[in-house]
């Protein structure tokens, strides 16, 4: 394996919201990084922020109401927050590529399955069309059917030829999210990022669909940022995962190590949380996910840990190295070293 | 707890479609195609499956929500199958249903108030103050403050918006209870609490719980006894312990396999890999012999003519499929 260039690196990235009753500080300092060939999981509970974080990397976060108080996004080497609207797009376009949550309205009701691929393949890459291709007089690349046709078999829909000619409507929600992941391959992306993809679906067809991610990671030697809330499929797929609460990583390490071994309160809280096969006990984390608008001081995550000491009322904890590669933001270990 | 409570027998519901020129034609969803039930009193009887098995509908079906196209239901004894009005009414009380989206379930221009003391107005003859004092134990039933009389749904969270449901479910002292997948809209820390606390009530008050859910991690920490459904049928039922240690039916093997877990213990539980091709069949369009069949690694010719008949393969264990006559 040796050594692995970083593809992406978030440091210290801070979004907020602009709302009615004030602003809304979501994202409170995420540093995360992803290798080359790593599939890095991102996994945290609803609106810990980890969609958000997806969208502030693709730019397509509103703004406003977002907005982007401080830090950065290293990407091959160029800060996206720092580029020009165009120029961003031109990077994304090529080098990142994105399956989004909800098969369901994700794909335009009124274009059939090839008409869409067919778009995205034509455009892909590239900054704007002539005015004739506009108008759809001129077709650049007439092979876009062939090519969706074949980007469907890789996604082992069966019959791609007859699916070309359907709507969305016609299809379930495993074969809609089989057009999506086409969709995502059309390039060859650098990065790949996933929001949930298979927490719409039934768990057979999620079986499938993980298979398939899998499959096309290890063939296209992608770089994956999979977001999920369900650490049984983080365990299934991540090389690395990272916990978020509110607004901040709370602890990162390799998959394996991670779920034997959590560090972080959070972390051994929610793994605790998961109904398990082997009929262990189960609990839940009292309280509930804090306010954005008036944040905990210190640890976002002090009020509801079982652990709290007087220091996290007052200080933001740190990411601190704890062996192993693995980090982990809290005091019980900014202070004592490692336990 | 071996008294039975609840009878079903070749209970079903369909649904019926007009199609064709001026719907002329009609089509028929089975919905719900001849189950057989017995809940027997102070268990938890979950019914599993995929979206589209039918899981919902025959929970509802069974507490007369939905009106059964054929078929019988005893409850404590007397067939509630046809029953109207007032008579259904007498039975409603002791059924009561916690709904699977909280959101949706509660009403956004009702206080809490208003919400859980909607039974008690219809069913008991409660001067305001009393039904204001009931509304309040009910609360702390639930494990909610009592300040929360007069919020509004959209000021709770997920988690407290589902013990209010609870809260409404309890609040004329059910017998039966159908949880129609309560914790599916909620985060994993919050579902450990819910499901606690509907373990407590249910010790505490000797209910009787329906666990409609897809998720088999849950089912096997909270049920009794379990029953495996697709497209409208039953595919096997068994106590929960024996059907995790021997799942019998191809499609509980496949979605026993396909569970998320997270450790290598959980591993030794579930049965070795078995990937489906294919998805559910529309329920219009149901395969003839046996449901399962277009999804089936194991089928034989007579899978796809006959319909499988029912076979016990050991104490309480059912299984319904060619494979095990």
């Amino acid at each position: 394996m040796g050594v692995r260039n970083t593809i992406l690196n978030i440091e210290g990235l801070k979004v907020h919201f602009d709302t009615l009753d004030g602003t809304s500080r979501v994202l409170d300092g995420v540093e995360l990084s992803v290798r080359e060939g790593e599939v890095v999981g991102l996994v945290g509970e609803t609106g810990c922020g980890k969609s958000i974080t997806a969208k502030t990397i693709l730019r397509s976060l509103p703004m406003p109401p977002g907005r982007i108080i401080e830090g950065e996004i290293l990407f091959l080497g160029d800060n996206l927050l720092e580029l020009s609207r165009e120029e961003g797009h031109q990077v994304m376009s090529k080098k990142m590529s994105y399956i989004p949550q909800d098969p369901m309205t994700s794909l335009n009701p009124v274009f059939s399955v090839g008409e869409e691929m067919g778009d995205l393949i034509r455009w892909h890459g590239r900054r704007r069309l002539g005015p004739l291709e506009l108008m759809g007089l001129r077709r650049r690349h007439d092979n876009s059917i062939a090519k969706a046709v074949e980007l469907l078999d890789r996604v082992k829909i069966p019959a791609p030829r007859e699916i070309i000619g359907r709507y969305p409507v016609e299809l379930s929600g495993g074969m809609r999210q089989r057009v999506l992941i086409a969709m995502a391959l059309i390039g060859y992306s650098s990065l790949l990022i996933a929001d949930e993809p298979t927490t719409a679906l039934d768990v057979t067809i999620q079986k499938g669909i993980l298979e398939l991610i899998e499959e096309k990671v290890k063939e296209e030697e992608l770089s994956v940022l999979y977001i999920t809330h369900n650490l049984g499929v983080a365990r299934r797929l991540c090389d690395r995962i990272y916990v978020m609460y509110a607004g901040t990583i709370a602890e990162t390490a390799k998959t394996q190590d991670l779920l034997d071994n959590p560090k972080h309160p959070y972390t051994s809280g929610l793994i605790s949380s998961i109904p398990k096969l082997t009929g262990d006990e189960f609990k839940g984390i009292d309280g509930r996910i804090p306010d954005y608008i008036d944040p905990p001081s210190g640890c976002r995550f002090h009020p509801r840990c079982p652990e709290v000491m007087e220091i996290c009322e007052q200080e933001k904890p740190e990411l601190v190295k704890v062996g192993g590669g693995r980090l982990v933001a809290c005091h019980l270990f900014s202070t004592g070293g490692e336990s | 707890m071996n008294q039975l409570l609840m009878k079903t027998e070749g209970l079903c519901k369909y649904f019926f479609r007009d199609s064709g020129f001026l719907g002329r034609e009609q089509k028929v969803i089975k919905a719900v195609d001849t189950a057989d039930l017995e809940v027997k009193h102070g268990e938890t009887l979950a019914l599993v499956g995929e979206s589209g098995s039918g899981k919902t509908t025959l929970g509802k079906t069974m507490i007369r929500i939905y009106k059964p196209t054929k078929g019988k239901i005893w409850f404590e004894g007397d067939e509630i199958c046809a029953v109207e009005g007032d008579r259904l009414r007498h039975y409603r009380r002791y059924m009561q249903m916690v709904f699977q989206d909280p959101t949706s379930a509660l009403n956004p221009r009702k206080t809490v108030l208003d919400i859980i003391s909607l039974p008690l107005r219809i069913y008991q003859d409660l001067s305001r103050a009393e039904r204001r004092q009931r509304v309040k134990e009910l609360l702390e039933m639930v494990e909610l403050p009592g300040d929360f009389l007069y919020r509004y749904p959209h000021a709770l969270s997920g988690g407290e918006k589902q013990r209010v449901g609870i809260a409404r479910a309890l609040a004329l002292n059910p017998k039966l209870i159908v949880l129609d997948e309560p914790t599916s809209a909620l985060d994993v820390s919050v579902q450990a609490k819910i499901l606690a606390l509907l373990q407590r009530l249910r010790r505490e008050f000797q209910l009787t719980y329906i666990y409609i859910s897809h998720d088999l991690s849950v089912v096997k920490n909270t049920s009794d006894r379990t029953v495996v459904m697709y497209l409208g049928q039953i595919m096997e039922s068994a106590l929960t312990d024996d059907l995790f240690k021997s799942p019998l039916h191809p499609y509980t093997r496949a979605l026993l396999s396909a569970i998320p877990i997270i450790s290598a213990e959980e591993q030794e539980v579930i049965p070795e890999e078995i990937t489906l091709v294919g998805e559910i069949p529309s329920p219009l369009e149901v395969p003839p012999g046996c449901n399962f069949v277009s999804r089936c690694q194991e089928k034989m010719p007579i899978c796809e003519t006959d319909e499988p008949p029912l076979t016990k393969v050991g104490n309480d264990h059912y299984v319904w499929c060619h494979r095990y006559l």
